[in-house]
């Protein structure tokens, strides 16, 4: 069923390429710009088929010929971003709110640009504004202060508006999940104390911990900022669930095809910001690597990954340290990790699950220690045995918020039963943060 | 699968034991005592009793509070018996209405005076919410008082009510109440400035109190003498974040403390103070440091 998958990824991506109109204008230029969603769907088409029909990176030359093609149509695409919006302009514009941040006496809208496409900073008085909302909004144009710099390069922002009026338009398609995020975090607020509250919808749904500042220094010191954002490992983690409910039904590949809706929806579920994408984009390669019956040759899927990021979004590189990170580790674990899985595997007798959980976390927290360490003052041993201890918690942490997110909606007058179940684990992480902090 | 199905199943019991013995153990937790969470530039109180009750006044100006209740209440309690809200100001009520969104509010007790600002908007909205879940809402106004056990709280301030009326100056409909527990007498001034301050003191018989929480986190507009002398209070804990933007507190308040040998404690310096009952007066400490 799935011998031809790469024509058909190429199908859907021409095809979803050519659903968006041809070019468009810029009202407030008056530009003319190509068309960016056409360009965008053909360049990552191409990636996908590249990645598919490739089998040796030396050996066939048609593969190249079309990740070439894709690295072409996607600079064009990038090359073709509407310039950054000038100040002091008046500027009325429609989109989604993607997402939010309340600051003092100010919210800051992510929104998402119905015409054009571009993701801008709108800054409105406090209000309390679900994301996933259509907005029409009329403001100026601001020259963006510092503080904003890391997130207009993050986010790819093309514009910052200070909003006068506003005006609600309906919700999006998008809503419901935003809704569901919401309740969830809600939900978490309302069954945990913090900071255990935080740490658990963290794990779970990667909500920007609330942790104040002393807690986030200890977090960081002993290198488990990872642990509060939601990562590849999370998204395997939903996988290897789905997949071993579905399996003695369907049979292995057929569940690992359905898990991608699972892994879908808990993308959406996580705020698909940038990270979440990176991570979304790398397990759903490995994913359907898997089911064309091969074993991608992994580091060669994180390149591709961290070019199509990067194309699209070269600040990465420069500005956005988590993504670094991310990329560092996962390069750990692909590279030495396998390599030192297999020597242990073969010289210790220690079961399979401690062997990977030993060989991943070394490689991982040894790849990303050059830049924890300077930028944290992370202690490396330190950091690799807190990791040992506490990577197998995060399973088992999603696990248990989410049952005890299930017993208070089923059973309200028992949500505090919840509370029983999923506290231990975060206040056992918190314990060993404060204990390895004393070190 | 059955194999994993069994072992989730006795890790959610083994969990379940747990949380009931570590509910067990936290209910030892209760004491009687008064925590000024360090909230940076607000006011953000909390009291409890060792009969398991627990009153908030104010929020401060974001969640901080949150992380101060997650410490100090045991972490199954989930109730509030009562939030006091003195005044609706940010740097009092944002916290406040993040403690409405997390924690099922028994009692709120407020002047119900109205406000222009957004912030007022909000609290509004939240307190709705809570009165669907069903919060009552107790007008503060001279007299009134509640009994939570060994808990007792007295509304000295508004003296006339302020319900759904606009005040003539910010802070005139401001809350301010006195906690007695065991015998040990604290005031909570919330930002009480000095006019309404010297009418305290002139229009009735305050006591004597060993705890006091200084007005409007030491500014100059807050030092009324004559309130201090009234209520001779030997320790006074000010309220205040670190470099804020006001130069609070102000030289003069802190002048005037240290010439009255009143015992001061600031959240700027020392963070979150918990002061404990002791023979009718109070101990107080820098949370971290062992009573």
């Amino acid at each position: 069923m799935f011998k031809n998958f790469s024509s058909y990824l190429l199908i859907i991506a021409l095809l979803s390429g050519l659903y968006f109109p041809t070019f468009f204008a810029d009202p407030i230029s008056n530009s003319i710009y190509y068309p960016k969603p056409l360009l965008g769907g053909l360049g990552f088409g191409f990636f996908l088929v590249g990645i598919f029909t490739f089998r040796n990176l030396l050996g066939k030359l048609k593969p190249l010929i079309l990740f070439s093609l894709g690295l072409l149509f996607t600079t064009i695409y990038n090359l073709n971003l509407p310039p950054f919006l000038e100040a002091g302009q008046r500027i009325q514009l429609e989109g989604w709110v993607y997402d939010s941040k309340e600051e003092n006496n100010s919210t800051l809208l992510l929104v998402k640009e119905k015409e054009l496409g571009r993701k801008i900073l709108v800054i409105l008085p406090r209000k309390n504004l679900l994301v996933g909302k259509n907005l029409a909004i009329s403001g100026k144009t601001i020259m963006p202060s510092a503080r904003f710099f890391r997130l207009i390069k993050s986010e790819g922002l093309r514009g910052v508006v200070l909003a006068d009026s506003w005006q609600e338009l309906g919700k999006s398609y998008f809503y419901f999940i935003f809704w569901l995020r919401e309740k969830t975090i809600n939900k978490i607020a309302n069954l945990l104390p913090e900071p255990e509250a935080s740490l658990a919808a963290g794990t779970l749904v990667g909500k920007e911990a609330i942790f104040d500042k002393n807690l986030k220094m200890q977090i960081n010191k002993v290198g488990l900022s990872h642990i509060v954002a939601v990562s590849g490992y999370n998204f395997i983690i939903i996988s290897n669930i789905v997949v071993a409910l579905l399996k003695e039904f369907f049979g292995y590949l057929p569940s690992l095809f359905l898990s991608l809706p699972f892994i879908l929806f808990y993308a959406s579920l996580a705020g698909f910001s940038g990270a979440v994408k990176r991570a979304f984009i790398f397990v759903l390669l490995i994913i359907l690597g898997k089911i064309q019956f091969r074993n991608p040759p992994a580091l060669y899927l994180l390149l591709v990954c961290l070019l199509f990021a990067g194309i699209l979004n070269p600040f990465m590189f420069l500005s956005d340290f988590s993504f670094l990170l991310s990329a560092l580790a996962t390069l750990g674990i692909l590279s030495l990790g396998s390599w030192l899985k297999e020597k242990l595997q073969s010289s210790l007798p220690i079961p399979q699950f401690f062997v990977k959980t030993i060989a991943e976390t070394f490689s991982a927290s040894l790849f990303v220690a050059p830049i924890t360490t300077f930028l944290f003052g992370q202690k490396f041993f330190l950091g690799l045995l807190i990791n040992l201890l506490v990577v197998p918690l995060v399973p088992m942490i999603m696990l248990f918020t989410s049952l005890a997110l299930l017993i208070s909606l089923l059973l309200p007058h028992f949500a505090s039963l919840g509370t029983f179940i999923a506290f231990p684990l975060p206040r056992l992480l918190l314990k060993i943060i404060t204990i390895a902090n004393q070190f | 699968m059955s194999k994993k199905l069994f072992f989730i199943f006795v890790l959610a019991l083994w969990l379940l034991i747990l949380g009931f013995g570590l509910k067990i153990s936290a209910e030892s937790d209760w004491q009687d005592k008064v925590v000024f969470c360090d909230v940076g530039e607000g006011d953000g109180i909390l009291i409890t009793s060792k009969k398991q009750k627990s009153i908030v006044i104010d929020g401060g100006p974001d969640n901080s509070i949150l992380f101060c209740l997650g410490k100090n209440l045991p972490w199954s309690e989930r109730r509030i018996d009562l939030l006091v809200i003195s005044h609706p100001d940010s740097d009092h009520t944002r916290g406040a209405i993040e403690v409405l969104k997390r924690y099922k509010v028994l009692k709120i007790l407020f002047s119900g005076a109205l406000s222009d600002t957004q912030i007022f908007q909000e609290l509004l909205t939240a307190l709705e919410e809570e009165v669907k879940e069903g919060a009552l809402i107790e007008e503060a106004v001279l007299g009134k008082t509640f009994d939570l056990e060994n808990l007792k709280i007295s509304v000295l301030l508004p003296k006339e009510s302020f319900w759904q009326k606009k005040p003539n100056r910010d802070h005139q409909a401001m809350v301010v109440v006195l906690l007695k527990i065991n015998n040990s007498l604290a005031l909570f001034s919330g930002d009480l400035e000095k006019p309404e301050a010297e009418e305290l003191v002139s229009n009735s018989q305050l006591p004597k109190v060993s705890l006091l929480k200084v007005p409007h986190h030491g500014s100059k507009n807050s030092l009324a003498t004559n309130f201090y002398q009234a209520l001779s209070p030997q320790i006074a804990v000010i309220s205040v974040g670190k470099n804020n933007r006001y130069n609070h507190p102000h030289k003069e308040v802190l002048e005037y403390l240290t010439h009255q040998n009143i015992k001061l404690f600031r959240t700027d310096i020392q963070g979150t103070i918990n002061c404990l009952p002791v023979n009718f007066s109070w101990h107080c400490q820098a949370e971290g440091d062992k009573f």
